[in-house]
């Protein structure tokens, strides 16, 4: 009786992980994992406003600060969304491939009625 | 038990006395850091001279559009308004008729209703005295546009591609919006779209509390009225010849 249960047990398990198991054998895996390439800036255009690994991280938290100072108090400062945009002219090729990825909707200028100005050239 | 009644009873008073001091005392210093703190700031202020508004083709309400993004539809029913200029004609016996031209936006007030019935504090007064709308967190309830004795708020009912400024956000649907002083124009130093544009130059802008603004020696010297006195709010746009 006992012996039964563990394996019905076992056959659970692997039911449950099969689609795990498969992909893995398969080698997918590896493939879907890869980050997406994004093209950066001209480097001549000098410095972003923090060190790269940092913005990569926590751009989004400087965005939501800016916009609670410019908006409650009127301090308008280098965080802003606009300044990102003097650089970052390309908005395709530089933050959609990430967000897409991420699954990540910008409320800013991404979903239909977004209300800023996103620079929208394809070149 | 070795305490009687009346012992308990003075314990009981002195600690129900003591338990008041501390916020008895933060109270008190609240007030006096208000009442401090408003008289070295900035208070921005707005006067219209009604006798050089000639109600031309009502321009300053385009200017203010396009400057604002602010959608007009040519409906009464959905349109925007940031700033209107209502037509006002005085019929009184004996007298000739007058006529007036009354541009009207939203008036700052120091003591804003609006500010007070907003649920989510998406409306809220700046430090420099500016009434503005964080339209990330306005809901779209409407308690201010019915709070609002000018009539200065109105809801974006439809959606709008007008984005004839690119500085300013475009117009969201479902928020409520009125006349924000043009802060993105203030904070760069610059005066509203409206004061810079009209035509024969009857609107003044300047900071209220600086005795040497023109705007502080205009409603200092000249007779200025504001709108609405008796509901005791404070506004902050004066009208000249009124």
């Amino acid at each position: 009786m006992k012996m039964r249960a563990i394996i019905a047990f076992l056959a659970f398990l692997i039911v449950l992980t099969l689609p795990f198991l498969v992909s893995a054998g398969s080698g997918n895996i590896l493939q879907s994992v890869q980050a997406p390439e994004i093209e950066l800036p001209d480097p001549e255009l000098g410095e972003c406003v923090e060190d790269v690994s940092y913005m990569r991280a926590n751009h989004m938290v400087l965005l939501k600060e800016e916009r609670e100072r410019a908006v409650r108090h009127g301090e308008r400062g280098d965080y802003s969304l606009s300044n990102c945009f003097s650089c970052h002219t390309n908005i395709t090729t530089f933050c959609k491939r990430c967000h897409d990825y991420a699954g990540v909707k910008p409320g800013c200028f991404e979903i239909e009625e977004g209300c800023h100005y996103a620079p929208t050239s394809n070149d | 038990m070795g305490m009687d009644r009346r012992t308990f009873l003075k314990l009981g008073g002195a600690l129900a006395l003591g338990s008041l001091i501390t916020p008895g005392s933060q109270l008190l210093l609240a007030s006096q850091e208000n009442k401090t703190g408003n008289e070295s700031k900035t208070r921005w202020a707005m006067v219209v001279d009604l006798d050089k508004c000639s109600g031309c083709n009502k321009e300053c309400e385009e200017i203010c559009r396009d400057e604002n993004n602010v959608p007009h539809y040519g409906n009464e029913r959905y349109d925007a308004y940031w700033l209107r200029v209502a037509d006002v004609k005085q019929h009184l016996p004996g007298v000739e008729t007058r006529e007036r031209h009354i541009p009207l936006m939203c008036q700052h007030c120091d003591n804003p209703p609006c500010v007070h019935v907003c649920p989510t504090k998406a409306s809220f007064v700046r430090d420099d005295g500016i009434t503005l709308i964080d339209e990330h967190r306005c809901i779209g309830c409407r308690y201010c546009v019915i709070a609002c004795p000018y009539r200065a708020r109105s809801l974006i009912f439809r959606k709008s591609d007008k984005w004839t400024n690119e500085e300013v956000p475009k117009m969201m649907i479902g928020v409520v919006t009125k006349c924000s002083f043009c802060a993105h124009r203030v904070d760069k130093g610059q005066d509203p779209a409206c004061v810079e544009k009209c035509p024969y130059n009857g609107l003044i802008f300047g900071n209220m509390n600086d005795p040497n603004s023109e705007v502080a020696k205009i409603i200092a010297t000249k007779n200025t009225k504001i709108l609405r006195p008796e509901k005791h709010l404070g506004p902050k746009v004066f009208y000249k010849g009124l």
